[in-house]
């Protein structure tokens, strides 16, 4: 029957399926344009050199190796917390509490953890592994004192981090100190001078401040300290990044006055960083052997791995839980048919048949975790370290938050090292995610019922 | 059939191996229920903690202080908390965000669902699965590096990093949930209701807007919560697109040059990652971030409660 439909009618219709197509291609050609331009940028940075070498020169060339290893690393720490809770608690599910009520606390569980927000699994990790759990076994275990936290700030702004990167101490201090005199030197004062102009600028845009402008001489004088515990908290960081700093180089304060005359006779001379660190060391002794002491109480591979672990929670137990319900029942009566116990029948029948799915849920689960950021941010994630993790209790590099810092905050360093740092990230997410698709595939293929 | 009976049907079986077997049998169920109560306590573990440890900065500031004031400047010498242009940041960029997201990923979904031929409906579903897999920093890069410079001689801001370049960005990323969980609600809807409005002499986009399109209504709704869910729990893409100036963003309908929309904003989650890693151990600010976190948990438990009760509903025809 042909219709008797106006021709408005029909060119509305035109328009529409128009519209439709080109709501479709307003989604899927900036999928492909990002991908095209991240390989396009990205693809001329990578080299074995890129993969295989750490930052060098303050971050502004080298490679990406450490920050890959310790993404690594976070991965399978976090499939070995994942794996048994994710599959176990599927398995009470399907095999235990088919209907029972802890399995609907359970799903509601679930679904709350998927919606938490990523930051939020961050700020528990760091409450309660980090500062709790790892706080209260440096108290227990290795005599860290009560407030031992207090000192592990870190105000230095990024910039003058990634200036530091290199060789830290040296790179820092050298404005800092007049080794001749002992005194904070003119470039110090300089900065701390910028320091206060900015802050008086930011109060006078702020007229509900109390106090008027310009700072009054509390400010001042909490502005100062402020400024002096960065350096105090820099130390800190930059001595707990490696044995190159340690105090054995500097056992006593001694060899000061020779470094010192060494130094007037040649200012250029590498003597100059020496006394830096023998002057700091000596005069943070307190803070270096403190920090020392801290072994699980900072951030470090198990506690982000733990928390990576219940962020991916959801995703595991979903698949699993799909995986597992796929083995057909009449599997499991067999088995409990012929004398098995429950746990045989689980072990030896649903779970082998159940893998392929529940390995397929795994892999998208740690490839979440792999590109996740911001809870690594507060639980671990360093910005420069000189060396990579050795324990599980070192702090580490992670390739999302390097190319967060490569991007917003080494703003000196040439674009191709975050390009190429961001095309490893994804093809690392993407490739995890094929591989995930590709398994299950083949799974389903290869199925016996 | 008791365990008893069903070991004693095992006529090779000793004794003592069936103890065995019964043991390790009990030893794998209190296991299994282990796991599955650690998984559950997490869920209360977290929201314990965030409440525990935001409890000392409500014992020295009001929640009215915080979720009032206009100011957030948490540095001495001022510490003042005053979240009020943090929580208009989250909730501004993620509603515009789902606002530019919700008419393309409903059209994308009924492409997708009763458009398009199979082999086409695959290669699209597996490249919106390469968008949802794309990591969240990767788009903030892309967001500051391409997105923020073209929106800013675009719209010849003086900057692009605002908070309308965010809610692009974040429309971006909801679409991924907004378009399968669209796309599944059409798909439960029966092939009844096509047959009978195709029947009855409507054209197939008459039947698409007129009867699949409200028989699925509930799911679409659904989708949109879930995708307003993930806006605003999305940490990197604003952090690194938005510019992060705390102020309040009241001015939403000036022209472009004033609008608040079109200058530097700051969300909850940006401020949450980026003082954290700087702030000392059970200071005032450190508190004072753990209960932005609550008012966080707050707004997005609200959010996937209404998508969750919706979904729920939708479910049953």
């Amino acid at each position: 029957m042909k219709s008797k439909r106006p021709a408005w009618f029909k060119a509305w219709e035109t328009v529409q399926y128009a519209l439709l197509g080109a709501s479709m291609l307003a989604v899927i050609l900036p999928i492909v344009l990002i991908t095209y331009y991240l390989v396009k940028r990205g693809l001329p940075a990578i080299s074995w050199e890129f993969l295989t070498a750490p930052p060098k020169e303050q971050m502004t060339a080298g490679g990406i190796m450490p920050p890959l290893i310790g993404t690594f690393y976070l991965i399978l720490g976090t499939f070995l917390f994942a794996l048994p809770l994710g599959l176990f608690g599927a398995v009470f599910i399907t095999e235990y509490g088919r209907r029972s009520k802890f399995t609907r606390v359970l799903r509601l569980a679930i679904v709350n953890l998927a919606g938490v927000p990523s930051v939020v699994y961050g700020l528990f990790g760091l409450g309660f592994f980090v500062v709790m759990l790892g706080g209260g076994i440096d108290r227990t275990f290795y005599h860290a004192p009560q407030v031992w936290r207090e000192d592990l700030v870190d105000p230095l702004t990024l910039t003058q981090r990634v200036e530091a990167a290199a060789d830290p101490l040296a790179q820092f201090l050298k404005p800092s100190f007049d080794p001749t005199t002992f005194q904070l030197n003119k470039e110090y004062e300089v900065s701390y001078n910028k320091a206060v102009e900015r802050l008086a600028a930011e109060a006078a845009a702020h007229p509900e401040r109390p106090g008027k402008d310009p700072l009054e001489e509390k400010e001042v004088k909490v502005l100062r300290e402020r400024l002096q515990d960065k350096l105090a908290t820099h130390l800190n960081k930059v001595l707990q990044a490696g044995p190159i700093y340690s105090p054995e180089r500097f056992p006593d304060a001694a060899s000061i006055p020779d470094l010192q005359a060494q130094i007037q006779k040649n200012p250029q001379g590498p003597e100059l960083a020496q006394l830096n660190r023998a002057l700091l060391e000596s005069s943070f002794s307190q803070e270096i052997t403190t920090f020392r002491r801290l072994k699980f109480g900072t951030g470090s591979l198990i506690w982000a791995s733990l928390t990576l672990a219940l962020l991916i929670l959801p995703v595991v137990i979903t698949a699993s839980e799909e995986a597992l319900l796929s083995v057909p029942d009449s599997f499991r009566q067999a088995s409990l048919a012929l004398g098995c116990t429950k746990w045989q029948t689980i072990w030896r029948v649903v779970l082998p048949n159940a893998l392929p799915g529940v390995i397929t849920g795994m892999i998208l689960g740690i490839s979440r975790a792999a590109g996740e950021t911001a809870p690594i941010l507060l639980v671990g994630a360093s910005f420069f370290l000189p060396t990579l993790p050795d324990s599980i209790h070192s702090p580490f590099m992670a390739l999302p938050y390097h190319l967060y810092i490569m991007a917003t905050q080494a703003t000196n360093a040439p674009d191709r090292i975050p390009w190429g740092t961001a095309l490893v990230l994804l093809g690392l997410v993407l490739g995890l995610n094929g591989v995930a698709s590709l398994f299950r595939a083949r799974a389903r293929a290869n199925r016996k019922w | 059939m008791d365990n008893a009976t069903r070991a004693s049907v095992v006529p090779t079986a000793t004794t003592a191996q069936k103890h065995g077997r019964h043991a390790i049998d009990r030893v794998m169920q209190a296991f299994i229920y282990l796991c599955a109560a650690l998984v559950v306590g997490s869920v209360v573990l977290i929201f314990f903690f965030l409440t525990k440890e935001s409890i000392p900065f409500f014992q020295q500031r009001s929640v009215g202080s915080l979720v009032n004031g206009r100011q957030w400047s948490p540095l001495e010498p001022y510490n003042t908390f005053g979240a009020l242009p943090l929580i208009g940041g989250t909730l501004i960029t993620a509603a515009v965000a789902i606002l530019i997201a919700m008419p393309i990923g409903i059209t994308c979904a009924v492409f997708m669902g009763e458009l398009a031929p199979s082999r086409l409906k695959t290669w699209l579903k597996s490249t919106v699965e390469v968008l949802a897999g794309i990591p969240s920093v990767v788009i903030g890069f892309v967001g500051l590096t391409v997105v923020a410079p073209a929106l800013q001689s675009w719209l010849k801001l003086n900057t692009g990093l605002t908070g309308f370049t965010g809610a692009v960005l974040l429309a971006f990323m909801a679409l991924p949930t907004i378009i399968s969980i669209s796309e599944d609600a059409l798909h439960a809807v029966p092939q009844d209701y096509r047959a009978a409005s195709l029947a009855l002499g409507a054209t197939r986009l008459q039947t698409i807007w007129k009867a699949v399109v409200p028989a699925a209504a509930r799911g679409i709704v659904a989708a949109l919560m879930l995708g307003i869910g993930r806006a605003i729990g999305e940490t990197m893409t604003v952090l690194m697109a938005t510019g992060n100036a705390a102020q309040v963003p009241d001015k939403l309908f000036a022209p472009v040059a004033d609008n608040s929309l079109f200058q530097s904003m700051r969300t909850l989650t940006a401020t949450i990652a980026a003082e954290m890693g700087e702030t000392p151990v059970n200071s005032l600010h450190f508190h004072a971030l753990f209960a932005l976190g609550v008012v966080l948990f707050a707004i997005t438990f609200v959010v996937n409660t209404i998508a969750d009760f919706v979904l729920s509903r939708g479910s049953k025809p």
